[in-house]
Parts: C-alpha cells; structure tokens; sequence
C-alpha cells in the first residue's frame, strides 16, 4: 500500500465479498451449445471465407441467369467462339479479342493463313507478334500470334457476351449458372438424403439393437459393397441418363456413411446413465430417440452432412464429364468442362471460367464443412 | 481371425453375386437385340443363327444360370463393338497402362503426403503448417479433370514441358500422374498430420523426451512408426479415387487404359464391356477393402477384427 491510499479514511472502504451468494451469481449470459459453436465458427476466418464465397455463387446462380437476356440453350451458329467482352473490365482482358497462334514460312504468309483459317477480314487485326524465328522454332516456320476483335470480325459489336460464347454460340455465362444450379440441386438433395435416410436407419438400427441391428447390418454392408459409379450406371440402363439417374443413384447409396455414424453414437450413447434414468421415468422409445438420443448426435448429423455435399457436388460432375450426367442441351459444371476441352487450347476462356466456378464451390463448401467440424466438436480439433 | 476373413469373403461373394444378377436382368430388359447396331443388314435367317450361336434363343433362367457360369470361369461375354472379341481379353489388355499409372500416382502421392503431414505436425501452428492445410484443401476440393486440364494447358500446350496426350515411354506418364496423384496426397497429409499430432501428444514421446532421447530419434523411431498405422486405413478411399479418377485422367490424356476403355464403351452403348468392366471395378473396390481390414488387424493387433467387447 502506498502513502496515498493509507490516508484514506477506513470509512471509505466497502467490502466487496460479504455476501456469499455473490459468489454463485453468473456475470455473464449463459452461452448455449450452439451458440458457442457459432462464437467459435465466426473466429474462423477460412471458414467464414468459404461461407462468403458460397454465398456469392448461390445468389449468382439464381440471379446470374436472368441477368442478361441470353437462354442456355439458344444456339447462334454465327456467334460461335466469341471470346469474353464486358464493358468497363476491357483492361482486365475482358476486351472481346482472342489471340490466334499461327504458322507460315514468312511472317506474312504465317498472318495470311491464319486470316484464311479461322476467316477474319484483314482490318480487325489489332496486333500481331511475332512468337518465334525459324530459327528459334522447332519446325522451321514463323510462329506469329494474332490479335483478333472477334466481335467486330463476326459483326456483334453491339453485343456482350460477359464469358464469351461456345462452339454453337451460346452465352458460357448463362451456361454455367444454370449448371451451378445443379450442382447446388445435387449437394441439397443429397444432404436431405443423408439426414432422412442415413439419420433415420442408423438411428433405429442402433436404438433397437438386437435381431433388427443385424438385419440391417448385412444390408448396409452388401450395399456399401456396390461402388456408386455401378449403381448409377445399372441405373442408366433402365431409365435415361440424367437428373433423374443421378437422384436415383444418390437415394440408393448416399446415406450409408450417414448411418454408420449415426448408428455408432446412438450405440454408445444408450448405454449411459440418462438414458436409464429418462426410461426409468417411462419415457417412451419415440421420446428417448426424438429428445435425448437425436439433440445429441445432432453435431455430428450436421459436420457429416456438410462433408456429404461437396462429395456429391464432385460425383454430380464426374459423371456429366464421362457423359452419364446430364445430357444437352443442359449444362452442368462437369459438361461444360468436359465440352470445353475439345478446344481449350484456341479458346481457354472456356475451360477456365467453369473450372474456376467448380473450384471455388468445392473448396467453400470443404473449408465451411471443417470450420463447422473444428466449432460444433472442439475435441476434434487440432 | 480365419472365421473373419471367412466371413468377409463370404459377404464379398453376395455383394457380387447381386450386382452380376441386377446386370443381366436389367441388360434382358432392354430394347433391341445386340445385333441391332449392325443397321439392319441381315436377313431373318442369318439373326437366327446368331442368336442360336450366342444362345440367345435359350429361356432366360438357362441364359442366366449359363452368364453365372460362365462369369466365375473369368468369361465375361463378347464386346459389341470391337469385332467379337471377348471381353476379359480387352480388359486384361488394357490392364497394363492402368496398373502403372494408379500404381505411381499411389505410391509417389502417399508418399509426398506423409511428408508434407509430417512436417505440417511438426511445424504445428506455423506458416509451414497453414501452407501445408491450403495445399490439402485444394487438393481435396478441386476435381481431378480440372486439374488435369489446367496441367496439360500450362505445363504441356503453353509452356511445352511435358507430352500432352498418349503413352508411348516415361515421360508421357508425367502429367497423368500428377494429376492422379494430388488427391491420395491431400488425404495421406491430412490424415497423417492428425495421426502426428496425436502421438505426439502422447505419455510415451513425453517419456522418450524425458529419457533425453533426441528430437530426430524420436520423430522417426517412435512417432512416425505409430502415426503411420491408421494412414492404411485411407488407402480404401484412396483406391476409390484412383478408380474413379483413372476414368476421366485417361480419357483427357488418351491414354490405353481400362478408364479410357470403359468411358468409350458408354458412349458407343457397348453393354457386355460396361458390364465386365463395371464388374471388374467391384472386385477391385471389394477386395481393396478387404485386404485393408485385414492388413490394419495383422500390423496392429490392438484392433480386434472379430468384433469383442471395446
């Protein structure tokens, strides 16, 4: 103590702990489960990031197609190939010329022929440069890159195609978030699976135990036996390849993960004290499932159906890229990409746009589904 | 732990037995004989002989008993497309490109994985580390055939590194590789990270570091040993992925394989070959499982396959 505080008159001072039940008074609002869950997921910045990035592509995808007036499946054999043009971003590259590499014995042969090749008038070429010498080439010829304004060359300069368009001249644009629609269709659709089918069997199975747990046992391992992409295709045989196949394929096989999980917490959950002690007081089985045994898998339920969407997403567009998924005119990211790979090489824009659309989405949704894991079972974390 | 392997093997031949009887029932039921495809040239006389040759006249519970039969002698029907030829023959053809490239992409990627998780372990909360998680993310989340097509664009049309497409020595298997192998990569340094941490946070490192052993002795003679353990238990969906993955990695780099094989086979609707092949996948996926639940039993025997109490 210093001199200071000793001069003050003893009067002055008040006790702070005289009443004992002070001590047991909480400072601050009790935090819930859930929302420390969420305290702890808003600290995560990845996560947060991934969630962002979601949704931005889900608001896109519903507003995205009916922001310009072109449809998805409006081919236009004349606007074939236009490179991306919007205005304002023509720094950016976005200008609507396309760079064409060309060869020739001379430079102006090299130029002459590609104006043939791809036939451009002379006067939209904006630049030219030349790549290689014959000497510096491996084959002996001139290597020249020409720069195109395709637009004005094709005659659409009024027109803004904002991801360019494809072989047939449709909008990539439209194009590619209608087939963000899918995959978003297809990730819900199989977390609604999950959680119906997966929670529901597992639940039951676990619960019940006995003679029922091992029926349905057997069942789930001859089904996880059957690898997805067999189920799909025996479904493609009979029905057609499409929405419908993948749907069905999902439904049949989606949910085994699910119910494993769920089978496994609610084995080890009944087991304990207040389990007993809620049938002790004559709760009834729907009761001890409904109010004690699902709130408490409930994380679990939740972290595996956020690793459940994104799996789906990808075997969505496995499966349109080897050509089970859907069929055109419709698109989806895994068509789009499987279609722009007959020429990407001319043509880049239009492998890259819908590769770097899937990949944000799969990378948002994994970060998301980690972030929600590390917050909803801090034990797993590390 | 033979009544176990017994058991599973007994499952395997179920799970089987199911999807051979689904394919041959849902292949009888579709439209249209398999002569169709060849445009209506032949006369009534001469499709009857066909269908007396391959049996096709025969009640269909002869036909199946005579298809189950024929399957477990490895004779899997006649390909459609491909001059007659049987289609066990295309497959085992076909096998050798498949094998290499998986085999590579497995080991080269397993084994860059189990790197890159353990020292994002025992870099633990550094730069090193987060590095190392962005990278698995990735890997994780970006679909095969989107990296294939971003590798064969930069490193082989823009920059010229690498051949593009067919397989004709060691160079052409670069670019398939890589891009088959950064998935089993992501998972093994993702699981191996976790599996790290674990050990190292465990009573015996403690007591090795207690004893004074040095910091490389035990990263190597005790953690590594353990946490590489449960890393086996990736290798089921590794196989998985490789599956899957060989189906579109050889279609974009044109190269032999039963993948290539297989996804031309569903666009020319040559039913026998999907079938085959598809049944080939199964045998592989269940036996890949099969031989990971008995592999993880023998190096640790604390895992009791025949299911006690834990």
């Amino acid at each position: 103590m210093d001199k200071e505080t000793r001069n003050i008159p003893k009067e002055k001072f008040e006790r702070v702990q005289v009443q004992e039940e002070l001590g047991e008074q909480l400072s601050r609002p009790q935090l819930s489960y859930w929302k420390d869950a969420f305290l702890r997921l808003s600290k995560n910045t990845g996560a947060i990031a991934g969630l962002i990035v979601l949704v931005f592509i889900i608001i896109m995808s519903l507003v995205g197609p009916i922001m310009n007036d072109k449809a998805f499946d409006d081919p236009n054999y004349d606007a074939a190939y236009l490179p991306p043009k919007v205005s304002g971003l023509e720094w950016l590259g976005l200008d609507g010329t396309q760079k064409f590499q060309v060869e020739g014995s001379t430079e102006e042969d090299a130029i002459q022929r590609g104006l043939e090749g791809y036939e451009f008038d002379e006067q939209y070429v904006k630049d030219t440069e030349v790549l290689a010498t014959p000497e510096e080439s491996a084959n002996g010829y001139y290597k020249v890159e020409l720069e195109v304004d395709v637009y004005a060359a094709k005659g659409f300069e009024d027109e803004h195609f904002w991801f360019g368009t494809d072989n047939m001249g449709r909008d990539l644009w439209t194009r590619i978030w209608k087939g963000t629609q899918i995959s978003l269709y297809i990730g819900i659709l199989a977390a609604l699976i999950d959680m119906a089918i997966g929670v529901l069997y597992g639940g039951i199975s676990g619960y019940y135990g006995g003679r029922t747990d091992s029926v349905m046992q057997r069942i789930i391992e001859v089904l996880s036996g059957i690898p997805n992409l067999v189920i799909v295709i025996l479904m493609i045989l009979v029905m057609k390849p499409g929405l419908m196949a993948i749907t069905v394929a999902i439904a049949i096989t989606g949910w085994i993960g699910m119910a494993r999980i769920v089978r496994g917490q609610v084995l080890k959950l009944k087991g304990q004290e207040f389990i007993l002690a809620s049938r002790t007081l004559g709760a009834t089985d729907n009761r001890i499932l409904m109010k004690h045994l699902i709130p408490n898998v409930l994380s679990i339920i939740v972290i595996n159906t956020m690793f459940t969407i994104p799996s789906a997403i990808f075997f969505e567009s496995f499966l349109s890229f080897i050509g089970l998924g859907l069929q055109p005119p419709h698109a989806s990211l895994g068509s789009l990409i499987e279609s722009a790979f007959q020429d990407y090489r001319v043509y880049p824009y239009l492998l890259v746009f819908p590769a770097v659309i899937i990949s944000l989405l799969m990378i948002g949704f994994n970060i998301l589904a980690d972030g929600l894991r590390d917050a909803l079972d801090p034990k797993m974390r590390r | 732990m033979a009544k176990y392997i017994l058991k599973r093997i007994v499952y395997m031949i179920i799970t089987l037995f199911i999807i051979a009887t689904a394919t041959f029932f849902l292949m009888k039921m579709l439209p249209g004989s398999p002569f169709n495809n060849l445009g209506g040239k032949m006369t009534e006389a001469q499709e009857q002989i066909l269908n007396e040759k391959y049996g096709l006249n025969d009640p269909v519970a002869v036909q199946y008993v005579n298809y189950i039969v024929n399957m477990t002698k490895g004779d899997l029907g006649i390909s459609f497309q491909y001059n007659n030829r049987a289609v066990t023959d295309i497959i085992l053809d076909r096998i050798g490109p498949s094998a290499q490239l998986g085999a590579q992409a497995l080991i080269i990627g397993a084994i860059l994985g189990i790197i890159l998780g353990m020292a994002s372990a025992i870099k633990h909360n550094t730069i090193w580390d987060y590095a190392a998680n962005i990278i698995a993310i990735i890997g994780i989340s970006i679909p095969s055939f989107v990296f294939a097509g971003l590798l064969q664009y930069y490193l082989g049309v823009k920059w010229g590194l690498f051949p593009v497409s067919f397989w004709e020595g060691p160079i052409y298997t670069v670019l398939p590789t890589i891009a088959l192998m950064i998935f089993p990569l992501a998972i093994c340094a993702r699981f191996m990270r976790t599996e790290m941490l674990e050990v190292l946070g465990s009573d015996y490192i403690e007591l090795a570091r207690a004893k004074g052993v040095t910091g490389n002795r035990i990263l190597y003679k005790h953690a590594l040993r353990n946490a590489l353990i449960p890393v086996i238990t990736v290798l089921g969906p590794m196989t998985v992925s490789l599956m899957t993955g060989t189906l579109v990695i050889e279609k974009i780099f044109a190269v032999p394989g039963i993948g290539e094989q297989f996804v031309t086979s569903i666009t020319t609707n040559d039913y026998p070959v999907i079938m085959g092949t598809t049944l080939f996948f199964s045998i592989l996926f269940i036996g890949v499982i099969l031989i990971v639940d008995i592999l993880y039993s023998v190096i640790d025997p604390r895992i009791r396959l025949t299911g006690g109490k834990n």
